[in-house]
């Protein structure tokens, strides 16, 4: 498959958008509080993200042409706004390590970011839903774009912001997950049901994923039980003094990015054009 | 402004490949690389058995969905009306060829770009035919203005709306066939020669 670093671009991306999300409502909630490490995570993957997207161009050294049709392609503005969301993941990072005090900034830095970055998944699902593409047409795209960046999002920061979050009810994080999986699986049905009503590339597409039977499988079982085994400690009842399972939170962790991975590699491996004559 | 485009004689055209091979020679293709194709399918089963060719390429689109998509603008549509690809501009994303209804689009890795049929606009400017309109033996390609071709045609059951193909209304290429009957069924399987 020759989309591995859309892949990597896709997820991480979608990550850490989602961290930077959570950490602007935790900064809300939790007045009191700073999430230097779930900042720095979100920072990394943006920059990883944006390396990554480098590296599916033929000519890398040429990207900056795309913009000049920001606004007009919805590739050229989901490359402008995930680069623009990269840096102020980064400016964001590097605030708390020079001016940790300055919560309204804090704010403002982490609200921006959010904005940015759920406008950018909404133009990355853009890009594949106006191909030529058939089992990337259609609402599952956007739910699955969106849902991913909640559920790892939710997640990754719940696991680098675990020191901040002892004394305090996890249960936001915990129902985010949870609801996020649950539309993620639910939007599938109706996704798979109108695919097997349309063309010849629906069909080759429906083929491909009923070979990777295994794959589809796992990626549910991995999702829903990562989503199952992260609430069981994030809906726990806040008790002083008392232990967080972290190992609890570290599995759940492993599961839902294993189980979103082999999702995004079945989204790539799908991939049919409709066309006739050129293959 | 004139829409210029190819039409096709699916009627006359025996499959032999012909226009291909002069693309692929004139533009100096590698192996793999198409930026004509024909394909051939069969319908229906004894006592009624049909068999039909689609010779395919760029179709010039209105509406082109390469263009709309390129976050470059190297894929563009020039004065001409015709669609034209700027390898300047080009980063080899390849999102021409996920957009492309019809595949014209074909990423080439030793170049890492992107390039496709551009109706041999070189030998178009010196007056000449594309390559693969001189090339058909059996005359059944042709390029021009697309109102005059069907003026020209007039009386021969003209379409760019074929079973195979993506609906015309995605992007309205500017392509006519002379079909023949037996293309417009949907029990057609492609026959890989």
């Amino acid at each position: 498959m020759g989309e591995t670093s859309l892949l990597v671009f896709s997820i991480c991306m979608q990550a850490a958008i989602g961290i930077m999300l959570f950490s602007f409502v935790a900064q809300m909630v939790f007045k009191d509080k700073q999430f230097k490490m779930a900042a720095i995570t979100a920072a990394i993957l943006g920059v990883v993200g944006v390396f990554a997207s480098f590296a599916h161009l033929g000519h890398p050294l040429s990207a900056l042409n795309v913009l000049g049709r920001f606004g007009q392609s919805w590739l050229s503005t989901e490359a402008v706004l995930a680069g623009v969301f990269a840096g102020v993941a980064v400016l964001y990072a590097a605030l708390h390590f020079f001016r940790p005090d300055d919560r309204m900034l804090s704010l403002g830095l982490s609200g921006i970011g959010s904005v940015l970055g759920l406008v950018a998944v909404l133009s990355m699902a853009k890009v594949y839903t106006t191909t030529s593409v058939p089992v990337w047409q259609g609402a599952n795209t956007f739910i699955d774009f969106y849902t991913t960046t909640i559920a790892i999002g939710a997640l990754g920061f719940l696991a680098t912001s675990i020191g901040q979050l002892q004394d305090v009810s996890k249960k936001l994080f915990g129902y985010s997950i949870l609801a996020a999986v649950v539309i993620q699986a639910a939007s599938t049905v109706p996704h798979i049901l109108g695919l097997s009503g349309m063309g010849a590339a629906a069909q080759s597409s429906i083929q491909i994923l009923n070979g990777m039977n295994t794959l589809v499988w796992a990626k549910w079982l991995l999702i829903l039980g990562g989503a199952g085994i992260a609430l069981y400690p994030a809906s726990a009842k806040v008790q002083e003094g008392a232990k967080l399972n972290i190992n609890a939170f570290i599995t759940a962790g492993a599961a839902l990015v294993i189980g979103q991975v082999i999702g995004r590699y079945l989204f790539y491996a799908a991939l049919v054009v409709t066309n006739v004559g050129l293959m | 402004m004139t829409r210029l485009g190819f039409y096709f004689d699916m009627t006359s055209c025996v499959g032999c490949r012909t226009c291909e091979i002069a693309c692929k020679d004139k533009n100096n293709l590698q192996v793999g690389i198409v930026f004509r194709q024909v394909s051939t399918f069969e319908t229906g089963s004894f006592p009624n058995p049909g068999v039909f060719h689609y010779s395919g390429a760029c179709n010039h689109c209105a509406n082109p969905k390469c263009v709309e998509g390129c976050p470059t603008g190297a894929m563009h549509i020039s004065d001409d009306g015709t669609i034209q690809h700027d390898s300047d501009k080009c980063i080899g994303c390849r999102y021409c060829v996920w957009n492309c209804p019809y595949g014209a689009p074909k990423f080439i890795p030793e170049t890492g770009k992107v390039a496709k049929c551009d109706s041999c606009k070189d030998l178009r400017d010196k007056g000449e035919n594309p390559a693969c309109v001189d090339a058909c033996m059996m005359r059944a390609l042709e390029w021009g203005d697309i109102d005059e071709l069907k003026r020209k045609h007039a009386g021969e059951e003209l379409t760019n709306d074929l079973p195979i193909l993506e609906t015309s209304t995605i992007s309205e290429p500017a392509l006519i066939i002379n079909i023949k009957p037996v293309a417009r069924q949907k029990d057609y399987r492609e026959k890989v020669v």
